[in-house]
């Protein structure tokens, strides 16, 4: 039985592979727009410190929130045929989640026309079940509370609630952001559901040096994602779990394609 | 047989109808007041004084921005707009006088003409909440922190760009079913041309001393925080999206 | 009836059953649960205005021009200003995290006089003390290397018969020395990445660390039918979107550059100097392709296919990184080609005293610095030069702690580029000469004060705050007050670049590869996220920087399987590679961008003093680094340093 969802509106995002330097950007303005705070080690709160063990810095992979994550891509040959690539991952906002269905308290659904999936913090038991499906590490949960440095903490965004330990997150599109663009186009006195191209982008897509990021309503030809997403050298990640992620990804180089979907001769694989 | 007098003797099921009942009562009408304890806003603001009085309508300081956000509470730049108390003319005078700036008593009692020429009410009680005002807030650069009746927590996205065109007058029909969302009492008499009284404080233009706020001892939210059932059942009934983000950040 | 025990069991069985008719126990329950969700340590949020307030940023060497974004007046995130070319919309990783790093509780909160706080006037009078007792003995070491703080700077040493100029090592200076120095040109080079058609990185790390970052990326993106190449000795993150990388070693740089131009000049193409015939003459003779290959390990095929491309494309240009040699070489090429290279106007003084750009980036700070009164001015040469600068009482200027501050007699904290007027002009590399300028966002949060301010009151060079020196700047050019503070840049366009000579007797020495004597050459190499020379990594980054760089606290370093196989280690093993004067401790990558016999090694980690996200992670590879001197271009350069590597 298929969860599949379509909406009129459907927000995606197309990466071009090609323009993307790694340089993290992305990820950090991630973090700043949602409220992720820094891994800090040390609790200066923690009077039991003795007793308990360390927090978890930013070295443990394991433990990082990076709602948006960059991974580094190698086309794996010798020197000097090397080649590298960097592909920032968000959460692709499947039109088929595999999150949704798992969630024991339905903490999070694709309900909303525009088709963001959404995560509600304090519905959220912290099953971790929805981790456990999510094929693309797209969810992270809080293992600590999110303790700032001393007096970095008043300067806080204000679209995003401050998560406690113990609860699933995700990247949701800076869904405050479409729910802000909405509002503008009331006071305009436009609609706001046919919202233009660029009234509505996500923090990544903004920041990025090389706008390698474009953000828009796949569905409406007058947004760049339409065509971009139809292009011929467009591609998703794991097509074949038939998930429909309505993130795309552009290279021209064909390795990188190929690595989207676990590419096997015989296995079935995305052609 | 024995037990049927035992059971007699101890008044047979009236104890426990007794018990029933007063804790009914009492759980109707006196624990919920329990459950909440009043809190003063930290200056008495009197709309009254401000909008019979001085003329100002709403848009002065409650207003749309451009991007489409309300500006519900007004900053001290609104406020300063004429209770024009030139903060750092206010702090040198204090200095002069050789008075601790945090010290607001000695402040207040100091009477400095930086402040006091500035002031603009007209009886003494007015004044003296005026001179609260600038002496505890405006100079010092903080923002009075109001306490808002119809607080939410910040997983709470409220728009009110995508309620503005709701008028009282169409909602009236659905009187009966909004009967737990909103007052009744909002329906009641003409319908006004904005919508305000819906959610919040009824003709609170006319309000001369603010109601105590009323804070839930557990949860720490207002007593007229607007709860989530409330916000769904006219969603509902409007034909509006129910889903999580419509309203979740 | 009798009140017996039953009495008051049924009583309390009524109470209970009762009190679940009521609401009292459900609302407890619903309220409860809210409670929980409200644990009074998570933060909540402030609410506002929102505000996107446009200023310049300089949390990294070139600077940026950026927009805060602030809510009820509070600063909490930074984006890209697209009104201005240096930004056109996007920004770094460092710049993400501005207002973060504004916040932290490294900053510097007060003036610290040996360790303990003073008042601004006690710094005065001591700093005004050290000053007459210095005479001429003062120098000034900058990390800004774009602001007209330095106008204040440099006309402070002037007031006081001192040209002790000095900027941390940088492309800039080595362009202008092999520009202005040997090839009499005049203006800043730059470079028109978004017009080219044929982009070669001579070793330019430009879409991730080399120059105006930011502006570069936009460019390259822009630039939709151009081809650009990386040359290097690693495939850096630029060489991920080049359409190709080129394996060159750091020292033969300049030698691929001539090998090129080989060709370049065998096609017919000429230069209008008057030393043409001596140039043309020594690059046929001595570098040749072969000579280049054997000095550089660069086949002669790969030169003359570049050549080729350089000569088909109809706006070409090459842009060079590291030694003076190579710059030079570049350019020259770039003149026979006759491109995209650009010559930027240097816009007015404010200060007339002040020093031009080519002043103050003549003195070389890899000899050394030896003075009575040091001013350090946001850099952290006790970090990125150990052991190189000497001087009887340093003033060290800057918003954070770092090795400098924790060195210096006194530390004065400056505020943050968001709290700050500041301005930046014509950071090197853009195309087309651009000033902007940045008025605070905010109030400083800590007791800090402009650095070009204080100094404006040790000497009466004609201004009373760095304010009035931004409007004598904007006056002196030509550009709008109010244009300018509303985040537009002003612009004048670069115009084509002529030299009188094109150095060959000197290039030709120069550009002879030297390289170390230790076994294996190594490729040092900056990330912004990771940090840069006077910039450590931000609070949110550290969780941005890969396995590849960082291992819990241990550094990475990349190397060819090749390499390791000639070296003896695998993946994972742990190192000690020694170079220069020190030493530092790695885990083997393998990486197959790397060129042979060479190990690629992260700068910017190993930091001893900062905030917990750079404290302790990694080691200082500025330690490793050796300089060799060009004698023949009157500079020094790390580029051929080398490392023995042993297992540990």
């Amino acid at each position: 039985m298929s969860h599949f969802k379509e909406f009129k509106i459907k927000w995606g995002m197309v990466i071009d592979i090609d323009k993307c330097t790694g340089c993290g950007a992305c990820m950090v303005g991630c973090q700043v727009e949602n409220n992720i705070a820094p891994m800090t080690k040390s609790d200066p709160y923690n009077y039991v410190q003795a007793l308990t063990k360390p927090r978890d810095d930013a070295s443990n992979k394991l433990r990082t929130l990076t709602w948006m994550n960059v991974y580094e891509l190698s086309n794996g040959m010798a020197f000097p045929e090397h080649e590298t690539a960097y592909l920032p991952r968000p959460c692709m906002q499947c039109g088929n989640p595999a999150c949704v269905p798992v969630c024991p308290v339905v903490a999070t659904d694709k309900n909303e026309e525009g088709g963001i999936v959404s995560q509600i913090y304090p519905r959220c038991i912290g099953c971790r079940y929805c981790m456990a499906a999510c094929p693309y590490h797209a969810r992270y949960f809080n293992w600590w509370d999110p303790l700032w440095p001393e007096g970095m903490d008043k300067g806080l965004s204000p679209s995003t609630s401050v998560r406690p330990r113990g609860v699933v997150e995700k990247c949701n599109f800076c869904h405050s952001r479409y729910l802000q663009a909405k509002d503008k186009a009331r006071m305009d006195g436009e609609d706001p559901m046919n919202l233009p191209d660029g009234a509505y982008t996500t923090a990544c897509a903004d920041i990025c040096p090389t706008k390698a990021i474009t953000f828009g309503d796949l569905n409406n030809p007058e947004h760049r994602v339409h065509e971009l997403a139809k292009g011929p050298h467009a591609f998703r990640l794991l097509e074949k779990l038939g998930l429909h992620p309505q993130v795309y990804y552009v290279s021209e180089r064909e390795w990188v394609r190929k690595q989207g979907d676990n590419y096997n001769a015989d296995a079935g694989g995305h052609h | 047989m024995e037990e049927r007098k035992a059971s007699k003797r101890c008044g047979g099921v009236f104890p426990f109808i007794i018990g029933f009942l007063a804790t009914c009562v009492l759980g109707w009408a006196v624990i919920p007041g329990l459950f909440f304890e009043n809190e003063e806003q930290p200056v008495w603001f009197s709309h009254a004084v401000h909008v019979e009085g001085q003329g100002l309508d709403c848009e002065s300081c409650h207003y749309f921005r451009d991007d489409g956000t309300y500006a519900g509470f007004p900053t001290n730049e609104v406020c300063a707009e004429c209770h024009a108390v030139d903060p750092e003319e206010a702090m040198e005078a204090i200095a002069e006088e050789g008075i601790d700036p945090t010290d607001y008593d000695a402040i207040m009692q100091a009477e400095l003409g930086a402040i006091e020429d500035n002031l603009a009410s007209s009886d003494d009680d007015m004044l003296q909440a005026e001179r609260e005002y600038v002496v505890k807030y405006l100079i010092q650069g903080k923002e009075v922190p109001w306490l808002n009746y119809q607080y939410q927590p910040d997983n709470v996205y409220f728009s009110h760009a995508s309620h503005m065109a709701l008028s009282i007058e169409d909602l009236a029909g659905l009187k009966k079913e909004l009967s737990d969302v909103v007052d009744p009492s909002v329906f009641e008499g003409e319908a006004p041309e904005q919508n305000c009284n819906l959610c919040h404080l009824k003709d609170i233009q006319a309000n001369n001393v603010p109601p105590a706020f009323e804070r839930n001892i557990l949860s720490g939210y207002s007593k007229t925080t607007m709860k989530m059932w409330q916000c769904e059942r006219c969603h509902a009934l409007k034909g509006q999206p129910n889903a999580c983000y419509t309203c979740h950040k | 009836m009798s009140v017996a025990r039953r009495t008051f069991i049924q009583l309390g069985a009524g109470a209970t059953v009762g009190i679940l008719f009521t609401p009292t126990v459900w609302k407890a329950l619903d309220d409860v649960s809210i409670w929980t969700q409200n644990w009074p340590w998570i933060p909540t949020l402030k609410y506002g205005a929102i505000e996107n307030k446009p200023t310049v940023s300089k949390m990294c060497e070139s600077g940026c021009a950026v927009k805060v974004r602030t809510v009820a007046g509070e600063p909490f995130g930074t984006m890209g200003n697209e009104d201005n070319p240096i930004s056109g919309g996007g920004i770094c990783p460092l710049c993400a995290n501005g207002v973060q790093v504004k916040n932290s509780p490294n900053r510097i909160k007060a003036p610290m006089l040996n360790g303990e706080e003073i008042t601004w006037e006690k710094a005065q009078e001591v700093v005004a003390e050290k000053l007459a007792a210095a005479g001429s003995k003062v120098a000034v070491v900058s990390g800004d290397q774009t602001g007209t703080a330095n106008e204040v700077f440099s006309a402070l040493l002037a007031d006081k018969g001192s040209d002790a100029f000095y900027v941390m090592p940088c492309d800039m200076q080595a362009a202008d020395k092999a520009w202005t120095g040997l090839m009499g040109g005049t203006g800043q080079i730059g470079y028109d990445l978004e017009g080219a058609d044929l982009v070669l990185l001579a070793g330019a790390d430009a879409l991730e660390s080399w120059g105006p970052t930011v502006a570069n990326l936009k460019s390259f993106a822009a630039n939709e039918s151009g081809k650009f190449i990386f040359a290097g000795p690693m495939q850096t993150k630029t060489a991920s979107v080049t359409s190709k990388w080129v394996p060159v070693p750091a020292e033969g740089m300049a030698a691929f550059t001539l090998g090129i131009a080989y060709y370049v000049l065998q096609a017919g193409k000429t230069a209008d100097t008057a030393d043409f015939g001596q140039f043309k003459a020594m690059v046929m003779s001595e570098y040749s392709p072969a000579k280049v290959e054997a000095a550089t390990g660069v086949k002669a095929d790969q030169m003359a296919a570049l050549a080729k491309q350089l000569l088909t494309a109809s706006n070409p240009v090459v842009v060079p990184a590291g030694p003076v040699a190579a710059h030079g070489a570049a350019f020259a090429l770039n003149l026979l080609l006759g491109g995209a290279m650009k010559a930027l106007p240097e816009f007015a003084k404010a200060i007339p005293s002040a020093m031009s750009r080519s002043e103050m980036l003549k003195a070389d700070i890899l000899e050394g610095v030896e003075a009575d009164l040091l001013f350090v001015y946001e850099a952290n040469p006790a970090y990125a030069l150990p052991e190189k600068i000497k001087a009887g009482f340093t003033v060290a200027f800057d918003m954070v702690q770092t090795e400098t501050t924790a060195t210096a007699n006194l530390v004065l904290p400056s505020p943050h580029p968001y709290e700050r007027f500041d301005d930046l002009a014509s950071p090197y590399g853009l195309a087309a000469a651009t000033y902007s300028l940045g008025a605070p966002v905010c109030e400083s949060s800590v007791d800090a004060s402009n650095a070009a301010t204080f100094i404006l009151g040790l000497a009466d060079l004609g201004f009373e705050s760095f304010e009035e020196v931004i409007g004598a700047k904007t006056e002196a050019i030509g550009a709008d007050m109010d244009a300018l503070q509303g985040g537009e840049a002003y612009v004048v366009e670069g115009q084509t670049p002529m030299a009188a000579s094109l150095a060959a007797n000197v290039l030709g020495k120069a550009s002879v590869p030297v390289k170390g004597t230790g076994t294996v050459g190594l490729a040092p190499y900056t990330l912004l996220n990771v940090g840069t020379a006077n910039q450590a990594t931000t609070p949110n980054a550290p969780c941005t920087i890969s396995n590849n760089q960082l291992i819990g606290d241990h550094m990475v370093v990349m190397m060819g399987s090749a390499t390791a196989k000639q070296l003896g280690v695998t993946v994972g093993a742990k190192v000690k590679l020694s170079g220069g004067k020190g030493e530092c401790e790695a885990l083997v990558q393998i990486f197959e961008g790397v060129m042979p016999g060479v190990v690629a090694a992260p700068l910017g980690l190993g930091h001893t003093v900062g905030d917990e996200f750079s404290k302790g992670k990694g080691d200082n590879v500025y330690k490793i680094l050796t300089v060799s001197s060009e004698a023949a271009a009157g500079a020094s350069t790390w580029a051929g340093s080398t490392v023995n590597v042993a297992k540990i």
